[in-house]
């Protein structure tokens, strides 16, 4: 059906992380501007909608949430391949799911589109007293990894808005990029934002 | 909190006055089904669970559930005292308890309600001990989120410590294709839901044929627990799918599906078959409000009568070992 479309430009994002360190309540977050202790497990997968406004351009993320358990990732993985950008989610207060960001972002590198936007994020800032991973280390792996990073709490809405706002701008700028590259004579493209625009699962 | 409401005129205005028991009724049927628990007729009790308004009440599934399990509740408490209560303690951590402590914290959302915080606290406990024994007692079983939304049931239903057996034996019997090391065997029982689809609703199949079934997974795996908020909804489905056993649920789902049917085409109108977001969107189907459940498990009898799952040709692609193969028991 021809619908009148009321975005400029769509851009997939997709939260990945270990189980319980709040992706789907950053989501909320993001989405709703709003925040629940008693939240359910995410069971495969799901997304949800926003339309922001970057540099008067009407942007619409849609933004994929996963299951964090491992078993899930048969499905899940399927999802990176249309991703545009990726925040990779870790637990401030939980050593494990800092750990294992690694295996997340070695997974990022096998499944989704080369040249894909990522960002580290480090949820659950608030919670001081429960705090095992520092800010510092957080950084240092984010450096390592060569990607961003930003410490977040969904639950006290702080940085938020500002990294969901960070990786879109990251990702129109490369797609304005790689679109005024490709409208020069030469056909010699090298950028890896191409082939998956349409981003489906199959 | 949506509770279920009465169906308005619309919907389906014939089957409304079927929908609501007489006293009478209730009572014969009550009367059927503790004869049938005495005399431990199983077939009685699955023809009793899938008629309409299943069990009926949790007093009566506390005695009917185990049998249609296949298992001795006496027995098993016996056992217990035997061994001792705590000897599960003993026995070595399932690799899989960390994910279970992450899961059981996201429990008892939806029901019971009303509950102060220490009782909440106190269930969420029991549910860790209930799943924990579970899996030390049977350690190859592999831990699948939302296997504690069903143990949740089974604990308000059976409470500690009948809910034990009745979750092994669910395990072993029922859900075992989904606790197996990797997810593939669970998504196998999905492949029979296109050819049903296209023996049940030929628009619908043709509709939804490029879209992966994945859609059904959470409801399936969970048995409906994860979907559906209301309490009575769950345990009333719960009956029918312990009395027909492996792969009732994906029957039920055909009439999930048929039940959103003018949902779907809309969605499919805007959306376009074959999109992703439409996989998701299906697969959000949120039980509440006004489910015609009666209606659900009917049809989804009829569909199992009239089309086996043996007659389909995607069963020939599920595994010898699966559930749906072997049957014990259920």
């Amino acid at each position: 059906m021809a619908s009148s479309r009321n975005y400029d430009f769509l851009i997939k994002l997709l939260l990945i992380g270990d189980s319980g360190v709040g992706k789907s309540c950053c989501l909320l977050r993001f989405s709703e501007d709003s925040f629940t202790p008693s939240f359910i497990t995410t069971i495969g997968i799901d997304f949800k909608i926003r339309t922001i406004e970057l540099d008067g351009k009407r942007v619409k993320l849609q933004i994929w949430d996963t299951a964090g358990q491992e078993r899930f990732r048969t499905i899940t993985t399927a999802y990176y391949r249309g991703a545009m950008g990726i925040l990779l989610v870790y637990d401030v207060t939980d050593e494990r799911s800092f750990n294992n960001i690694r295996t997340w972002f070695s997974n990022v590198e096998q499944h989704a589109t080369e040249g894909v936007n990522k960002i580290l994020i480090g949820n659950k800032c608030d919670w001081e007293e429960k705090r095992v991973v520092s800010t510092e280390r957080g950084q240092a792996l984010a450096d390592e990894l060569g990607i961003p990073f930003m410490e977040v709490s969904a639950k006290s809405n702080i940085n938020i808005e500002k990294a969901f706002y960070s990786l879109a701008g990251d990702i129109k700028k490369r797609i304005m990029d790689t679109q005024r590259q490709e409208e020069k004579p030469q056909p010699n493209v090298t950028s890896g934002f191409g082939g998956e625009q349409k981003g489906g699962c199959c | 909190m949506t509770t279920s409401r009465p169906p308005s005129p619309s919907e389906k205005p014939s089957e409304q006055s079927e929908q609501i028991a007489t006293e009478e009724e209730l009572r014969q049927k009550t009367a059927a089904i503790k004869e049938a628990i005495d005399k431990k007729d199983v077939e009685a009790l699955r023809e009793l669970a899938t008629s309409r308004d299943g069990l009926l009440s949790d007093d009566l599934r506390r005695d009917a559930w185990p049998i249609l399990l296949g298992y001795d509740k006496d027995a098993f408490l016996l056992a217990r005292k035997e061994q001792g209560e705590d000897y599960w303690k003993t026995l070595p951590v399932h690799r899989d308890e960390e994910q279970v402590k992450l899961d059981v914290e996201r429990a008892f959302v939806y029901y019971p309600k009303n509950l102060s915080p220490m009782a909440t606290k106190s269930l969420k406990s029991q549910l860790q001990t209930l799943i924990t024994i579970i899996l030390r007692t049977h350690p190859s079983l592999n831990y699948f989120q939302g296997f504690h939304d069903i143990c949740q049931v089974l604990l308000l239903v059976l409470t500690l410590p009948d809910a034990i057996p009745a979750g092994q034996y669910l395990s072993l019997l029922l859900l075992r294709d989904f606790m197996l090391p990797t997810l593939t065997p669970a998504l196998s029982h999905l492949l029979l839901i296109p050819p049903l689809l296209e023996e049940s609703d030929h628009e619908l199949y043709t509709v939804l044929r490029d879209v992966k079934p994945y859609f059904a997974l959470s409801a399936t795996l969970t048995l409906y627990s994860h979907e559906i908020r209301e309490y009575s909804h769950t345990t009333r489905l719960f009956d029918s799918l312990l009395a027909y056993g492996p792969g009732f649920s994906v029957y039920l789902f055909i009439k999930v599906l048929e039940a959103r049917k003018p949902e779907i085409l809309e969605l499919i109108d805007e959306l376009g078959a074959g999109d992703d977001v439409l996989g998701a969107v299906l697969g959000r189907w949120k039980g509440e409000g006004f489910l015609d459940l009666e209606g659900w498990v009917l049809g989804a009898k009829q569909l199992w009568q009239e089309h086996p799952m043996e007659r389909l040709p995607a069963f020939r692609s599920i595994a010898g070992a699966s559930v749906l193969k072997k049957r014990e028991g259920l």
